[in-house]
């Protein structure tokens, strides 16, 4: 034991999913805050502690993202048991043994997030885009304000709308919009407005489903 | 100490009591990768590589962290200790650039054979980035290239453990690990005493030696120590320092003169080759080598060499020595010690050629000469003064067994054009014969001397100290490129002596017999080529002096005429054999006569080795090394020192005070050859196992 710090800087599962919204948490996001904690905290001095944490963290921060290669799975297991081996300090040890538990126990959910770039619970940014709900939106231009980087277009008593290709998920206009109207879309998104419309002017079709759009990638 | 006996991949060895696992089998020659380890370091555990296994204890086991004990049953090379070893090893290389061809490490880097051996390339991992790489800045003697670096901490524990210094140390900034100094400043603003312990144990290129610092085509224990490699003698200048800093005079001058004759004299006169070697000259400026070897001499009271000196039985046998100079007199010292009847015959009234008859007063006391030659003479030389020799014969019949011509280069070199006998022109040689035996003539007022190298600035400084009121040097390099020595030029400016550099005379007028006045030209640059001295003339720049007298100092060379009966080379230089014996059989040559003027310390060394040679020739083992310093085990702990890298040099030492404020800026370049060499996997160390196969 070389490291001065120990795994009760790490969260727990339970706690963590329990303090997610609505208790949904992801496995695959929770693995990759582990690794970032692990590899933020450890002393650095062990290859496994300083080297291997950082590479864990990128490969399930890439699963995360949307940007795995088809082998990640068994490469990160891979990765991790030998962590699990090697490591010379407790935390190290006992966050890979976690994410090897959570990567055993929700294989389908690892398999969902490498293969078709989904989670379940759109907590993972890759899996999901943002929209300002239409029917929600008052036009009150606070989330315009907000983006760092300038997605959000709109203007006075106009339905907002984000740019896709433009945002970066920071997550900001979230918490600033106080009519709760931005909404995570997974697959499935819902029809918006195609261009500027005002508040009130848009309707949802017949089926009220939307259309349909099959992301790239 | 208790052997230990235990079994590794199936060869039962022997090893030390207390051993790691990883290091008794290194030296039994079974190789585990290793990369954090070193032999001289506390195992830190870190890199992984030496994962084994051994029988009875669960898991995998780094090598390095496990005593050994009797009967332990080790495997090196079971599959999972592989494996871990492999994902080790592609972990490190992550983060590691990828240009391994353009890292001066190339072909000499620890992980580059790693790589080899164990198989690994640049692989299926995430290439990671890392920032904190770009803080450390290199210095003018260690490059740090930090992104190369994989944190095995050797240097970090080498500061610290070996050296008692901790410069460096693992630093954690925005949750990145890496190496730095404390607080991220530069090695010279650290205790940092700049001893390359860091460097030598760096199995990457991430902290390097700066180029040029060390000479690249001589062995590693010389290139290390670059004064010594300078040294034409190989003085051993770090212990003699070091000594000097611990105010053992006597012990300094025991290292000095295991190697030099004319220490004292040296110590005023060296042309210190070694202080424009020193490694520190590229931190701020080069040791004070030459004053703290005279402080030393000066203050050797005890005299401590004296009681080790080498002395064999007379054998029976005779050499004589023609020219009692630095190299014969050196010859003759060691001859003489081996056991010869050595008879030295000296043209002049006193021996020490140059030392005696060239070197002005002002820069050497003649007391200090015939002191020194008076101590060589102790091992019973005969010494035949004004007794010149020029010719081998006349000392055939005398029953000498060998002869050593070491008459140096006593005769001056004037450009072809100035040949001539003008009767106001003297050359440079034969005017500090001259000066120094008081029989100069009349100089006049107006002395011009033409040459730039130190003999010229002896014979300005000489002429202006006689009271020559203009006294000019005329030479054909720029300022900057001036063959003598700063020191000289600068006290030349300070006693109103002219230096006109850059300039080359174009042609002397004479009358009656005399050289009267000179003109000369501005050179940009000039080169000899096989149509002889071009010159790159600068237009309308001529000038015209006129002189009182004309001195030439423009080279030297051998008086060695046809009459001595050896062959010659360039008209008057002894030709000899690659074991310095000229054609004739017997006799040898020896300094300046062999190679033309060069310095004290060079003829020293050429002493030395015809000494060696002629013994080996006379049926003797050619061995007159000495050791009149008891060697210690050099304690390598030197501990931190604040402003180390500022240390400003002290050129006059006036008191051990100063003596030891010189000394202690000292490098110890020394040191870091105590440092053992990790073996690579390829050595043939691990051809074959030290064990029995079970």
């Amino acid at each position: 034991m070389i490291c001065n710090v120990n795994s009760s800087l790490l969260p727990d599962w339970e706690d963590f999913n329990n303090q997610a919204a609505n208790g949904n948490a992801c496995v695959v996001d929770y693995s990759k805050n582990l690794m970032d904690i692990a590899r933020k905290e450890t002393c650095g001095t062990c290859v496994f502690c300083r080297e291997g944490t950082w590479q864990a963290y990128e490969i399930i921060k890439d699963i995360t993202e949307g940007n795995a290669h088809s082998d990640d799975f068994e490469l990160l297991m891979d990765i991790l048991e030998n962590m699990a081996k090697g490591a010379s300090c407790e935390m190290t040890k006992t966050a890979s043994e976690r994410v090897i538990k959570l990567m055993k126990m929700h294989e389908d959910e690892w398999d969902m997030h490498i293969r078709r770039k989904r989670c379940t619970n759109l907590v993972c940014k890759g899996t999901f885009t943002l929209y300002v709900d239409p029917l929600l939106c008052d036009g009150c231009g606070k989330c315009l304000n907000s983006c760092p980087h300038l997605a959000i277009t709109g203007g006075e008593g106009m339905i907002h709308m984000i740019n896709t290709e433009v945002c970066q998920k920071s997550m900001t206009c979230l918490s600033v919009c106080p009519k709760g109207a931005i909404m995570k879309a997974g697959q499935m998104k819902p029809k918006l407005p195609d261009k500027l419309v005002p508040v009130g002017s848009f309707q949802r079709s017949e089926d009220g489903t939307g259309r349909r759009r099959r992301r790239r990638g | 100490m208790n052997k230990v006996r235990l079994q590794i991949d199936g060869y039962m060895i022997e090893a030390k009591e207390g051993q790691n696992v990883l290091q008794a089998a290194l030296d039994a020659g079974i190789y585990i990768p290793h990369l954090c380890y070193h032999p001289d370091l506390t195992p830190l555990g870190n890199c992984n590589l030496c994962s084994v296994e051994i029988e009875g204890e669960s898991g995998i086991v780094k090598s390095c962290e496990i005593v050994i004990k009797d009967n332990m049953i080790v495997n090196t090379k079971t599959e999972a200790a592989k494996r871990l070893r492999m994902t080790a090893l592609e972990l490190m290389l992550a983060s590691h650039p990828k240009d391994c061809t353009s890292c001066d490490k190339y072909l000499n880097c620890e992980l580059q054979a790693l790589m080899q051996y164990m198989g690994v390339a640049h692989s299926r991992l995430r290439e990671i980035d890392k920032d904190n790489t770009e803080i450390t800045k290199s210095d003018h003697l260690v490059k740090r290239e930090m992104r190369r670096c994989i944190q095995c901490g050797r240097c970090v524990r080498a500061c610290d453990e070996l050296r008692g210094i901790k410069a460096l140390s693992i630093n954690k900034k925005n949750g990145e690990t890496y190496i730095g100094t404390v607080g991220d400043v530069l090695l010279s603003d650290t205790e940092c005493r700049f001893c390359g312990a860091c460097v030598e144990v760096c199995p990457t290129g991430a902290i390097q030696d700066q180029k040029g610092v060390f000479a690249a085509d001589v062995p590693r224990n010389m290139s290390l120590i670059p004064c010594k490699n300078e040294c034409p003698a190989h003085t051993e200048i770090p212990l003699y320092i070091r000594l000097t800093k611990e105010g053992r005079y006597s012990d300094a001058v025991s290292v000095i003169r295991e190697k030099l004759t004319f220490p004292h004299s040296l110590g005023y006169i060296c042309t210190h080759a070694c202080e424009a070697g020193c490694k520190r000259d590229h931190l701020n400026e080069s040791i004070a080598i030459r004053e703290i070897k005279r402080f030393a001499v000066k203050n050797d009271e005890a005299e401590t060499w004296r009681k080790r000196v080498l002395r064999k039985e007379a054998n029976g046998k005779k050499v004589a020595i023609i020219g009692g100079g630095p190299a014969g007199m050196t010859a003759a010292y060691y001859l003489a010690k081996k056991g010869y009847e050595t008879e030295v015959y000296e043209q002049k009234a006193l021996a020490g050629g140059m030392l005696s008859y060239g070197i002005p007063k002002y820069r050497i006391a003649q007391e200090v000469v015939d002191k020194e030659i008076g101590i060589l003479m102790e091992e019973g030389i005969k010494m035949h003064t004004d007794s010149p020799v020029r010719s081998i014969d006349e000392l055939s019949g005398k029953g000498y067994d060998a002869i050593l011509i070491t008459i140096g280069a006593g005769k001056g070199k004037r450009p072809p054009d100035y040949n001539k006998p003008w009767s106001n022109a003297i050359d440079a040689v034969n005017f500090l014969r001259m000066a120094s035996e008081g029989m100069l003539p009349e100089l006049g007022d107006v002395v011009t001397v033409y040459g730039g190298g130190n003999v010229g600035f002896d014979c300005a400084r000489t002429a202006k100290k006689l009271g020559v009121g203009t006294v000019r040097i005329i030479c054909m390099e720029a300022r900057g490129e001036m063959l003598a020595d700063k020191e000289e030029i600068s006290s030349a400016l300070e006693e109103d002596i002219e230096i006109l550099s850059g300039k080359a005379i174009m042609n002397i007028e004479e009358s009656d017999g005399k050289a009267t006045a000179l003109s000369m030209v501005s050179i940009n640059g000039f080169k000899f080529t096989v149509k002889g001295l071009e010159l790159d003339i600068l237009p309308d720049s001529q000038e015209r002096f006129a002189t009182e007298t004309m001195v030439f100092a423009t080279g030297q060379q051998p008086d060695l005429g046809e009459s001595f009966g050896i062959e010659r080379v360039r008209n008057s230089f002894a030709k000899v054999d690659e074991t310095m014996k000229t054609s004739v059989e017997g006799v040898f040559a020896a300094g300046d006569v062999v190679y033309g003027t060069k310095s004290v310390v060079q003829a020293i060394a050429s002493g030395r080795q015809v000494a060696m040679n002629m013994d080996l020739y006379l049926g003797g083992d050619g061995n007159i090394e000495e050791m009149l310093f008891e060697r210690e085990t050099q304690n390598p702990n030197i501990g931190g020192l604040e402003h180390f890298a500022q240390m400003e040099r002290t050129d006059t030492l006036k008191s051990p005070c100063d003596a030891y404020s010189e000394s202690v800026r000292c490098l110890q370049c020394d040191l870091r050859l105590d440092i053992q060499k990790t073996k690579y996997w390829v050595d043939p160390h691990f051809k074959t196992v030290k064990g029995v196969k079970v």
